[in-house]
């Protein structure tokens, strides 16, 4: 599948707001915040979901004429899901990598060691270049869910109280397992395996569910 | 052979408990184009949006160049150009933007030729969709889809809501193209002077029902109108002349009858008088099927062989 | 060419532009050898379907009046010093039969009819 650079352009801009908002919040969080950054910063956490959810509702609009307008000049089903993500990692990359290169490269480093003083930097650097991996993975647990889920809306016929459901119970799992102060390997390992049967899940259902699609 | 360039079988379409399709059967050849003639409401906007796939039927199937409208092939879509009320460009985005994304999935775009019919209008390429006046809108959609050379084109009302010399150039485009072209096409409208003089063949829909299908020349020959003086009820007519409708118009019954040529003499000795026989306008045949027509019945015009 | 068009009168535009060929066959002004526009051309200036063209030329053609080469395009058939005869008493008969319907319409009988008529010889016999 070829990459059609102006319909990733159009697409885009359906987020292009949220994609702003989000970039600031984001890095000035992570270049000033006092606590030490760990896998279960709430703030963070919530962070995440939000964006996760504005994207798919806004990239979902499938009523909307701007789906109208792109099916009908002839873009197949499948080329504008393909996009669609293309455009949701494209998103996530705009504001998640600057937030990891703050804490990769040395500037939370800085800022909390010579701004405030923080007894915690430079020595926590090490520790908190983990936790960036866990936004990431938390975008690819949630995003094809929720797409999944917009898809699910858009459907002729079917409801989408199932998938809501789904997601919801899902949340509610992450946020129940980050709660937890303890974890042996083996219940990582499994977390991990089911995380990526879920995530293919989703993108697999997602893309066969969107060839359905109505627009009304 | 397959010579058909949209099929419907039985294409139904509910929306809850309205039916807004019933069993709509048609077979369309390749190079025809379709005047879709109704009321609003009818269900044109609905037939043509299953047509496109944007839409899943309730029963029934459409077909467009063999592909199924609800899986139609990237190469299918390219060469289909629609243009209807639900598929606006975003307001913000340039002429230009609609170009390259419209260049971008057509293979046989034809830029000089949206270029040259952007000039016509002096629409600049960098203006926003949203800044354009209604006429200047649909004149862009209508460039792109043309210039996009498709070899169907399914319009939803391209002329809506435009005032009648917009709605000259927009139909004088759309003309010229499928002059130049051999287009497959269907043109839903309820404006009938628009369409007239393009179309080889009229369907006319009432009620989400298909109550016509006819070559519109055959239909001039074929159909007329006569007045005959205050009668209660229609003697029989015999096998050949149809009656397609009637009404009461100032102490004079006017029906509309399909007929050979002959029918004047037959219809004189069934009368028991004289009989003017008028030939009919495309507007006065589609006022009597949709209005005067008592029995609501379909009025087979056209044989549907496939 | 010119061609004027009626749609409101309900009659087919393709016989309307063949009358219209056929009369100005008769009158000379399309001559003997000319050639026809091509089917894309009249179409654009009609403003018509080109399939309408096609059916008009099949049917002049059919009617011996023009013939078609391949290639080049339909010409007004040659080898007529004027309009054949039987073509000529077919536009006559055909007018004639249009205004005996209107007449009769009017409720005139046969013998006012060929009294006008004669009356519109002698006309223009002296001249106007």
């Amino acid at each position: 599948m070829k990459i059609k650079i102006s319909l990733l352009k159009i697409l885009f801009r359906q987020i292009l707001p949220v994609t702003l908002i989000a970039l600031p919040i984001g890095c000035l969080y992570v270049l000033f915040t006092r606590d030490v950054l760990s896998w279960r910063n709430p703030w963070i956490a919530l962070f995440v979901l939000v964006h996760s959810i504005t994207i798919a509702v806004l990239s979902g609009r499938y009523r909307s004429r701007a789906f109208a307008f792109l099916y009908t000049r002839g873009f197949t089903r499948d080329e504008l899901w393909f996009h669609k993500m293309l455009n949701t990692i494209l998103s996530v990359m705009v504001v998640w990598l600057p937030m990891a290169l703050i804490v990769w490269l040395p500037v939370r480093s800085y800022v909390q060691d010579k701004l405030f003083i923080s007894p915690y930097f430079p020595l926590m650097m090490i520790r908190e270049a983990q936790v960036p991996w866990f936004w990431l993975a938390g975008y690819a647990i949630l995003l094809p869910l929720f797409h999944y889920v917009w898809i699910r809306r858009a459907q002729p016929l079917r409801g989408a109280n199932g998938a809501v459901f789904l997601s919801i119970g899902v949340v509610i799992v992450i946020a129940t397992l980050m709660s937890f102060r303890w974890h042996t390997l083996w219940f990582r390992i499994l977390i991990y395996m089911l995380s990526a049967v879920m995530i293919v899940t989703s993108l697999i259902a997602g893309r066969i569910l969107h060839r359905n699609l109505e627009v009304q | 052979m397959n010579n058909c360039a949209i099929r419907t079988e039985n294409l139904s379409r509910d929306y809850g408990k309205f039916r807004a399709l019933d069993n709509m059967n048609l077979n369309i050849e390749k190079g025809r184009v379709v005047a879709l003639l109704g009321p609003n409401g009818a269900g044109k906007t609905t037939f043509l949006r299953l047509l496109m796939g944007l839409l899943e039927p309730t029963l029934g199937s459409s077909f467009v160049l063999q592909n199924p409208s609800r899986a139609l092939s990237k190469s299918v879509i390219s060469k289909t150009g629609y243009m209807g009320d639900m598929d606006e460009p975003p307001p913000w985005s340039t002429i230009r933007q609609l170009m390259d994304v419209q260049a971008d999935v057509s293979p046989g775009f034809n830029r000089d030729y949206f270029i040259q019919s952007m000039k016509k209008r002096e629409l600049e390429l960098n203006k926003t969709y949203g800044s354009l006046s209604k006429g200047q809108k649909k004149w862009v959609r209508a460039g792109l889809v043309l210039a996009g050379m498709p070899d169907v084109l399914l319009l939803d009302e391209p002329a809506e809501g435009l005032d009648p010399s917009a709605r000259k150039d927009l139909y004088g485009q759309i003309r010229d193209y499928v002059t130049d072209n051999d287009t497959t096409a269907i043109v839903a409208t309820h404006i009938i002077g628009d369409i007239e003089r393009i179309a080889d063949d009229v369907a006319i829909i009432n009620h989400g029902h298909l109550i016509t299908y006819a070559d519109l020349e055959d239909l001039r020959e074929q159909v007329r109108e006569v007045q005959l003086g205050e009668i209660e009820t229609l003697p029989e007519l015999g096998e050949e002349i149809e009656v397609l409708g009637s009404k009461n118009s100032d102490g004079a019954r006017i029906i509309w009858i399909k007929c050979p040529e002959d029918a004047q003499q037959k219809l004189e000795q069934i009368l028991g008088e004289k009989v003017v026989m008028w030939t009919v306008s495309l507007e006065t045949f589609y006022l009597a099927l949709t209005e005067h027509n008592s029995n609501k019945q379909d009025v087979g015009l056209k044989e549907i062989e496939k | 060419m010119y061609l004027r068009l009626d749609y409101q009168s309900g009659e087919a535009i393709y016989r309307q532009i063949v009358e219209q060929i056929k009369y100005k066959i008769a009158s000379g002004e399309l001559k003997p050898k000319e050639k026809l526009p091509s089917i894309r051309y009249l179409a654009r200036q009609l403003k018509i379907n080109p399939r309408t063209v096609v059916k008009v030329y099949e049917e002049l053609q059919s009617g011996g009046l023009v013939v078609r080469r391949q290639g080049q395009g339909v010409f007004i058939k040659d080898g007529q010093a004027a309009v054949p005869a039987h073509t000529r008493s077919r536009i006559i008969g055909e007018m004639a039969k249009r205004m005996l319907a209107e007449a009769s319409r009017l409720g005139a009988g046969e013998e006012e009819v060929k009294e006008i008529f004669n009356k519109m010889i002698e006309q223009m016999r002296s001249g106007k």
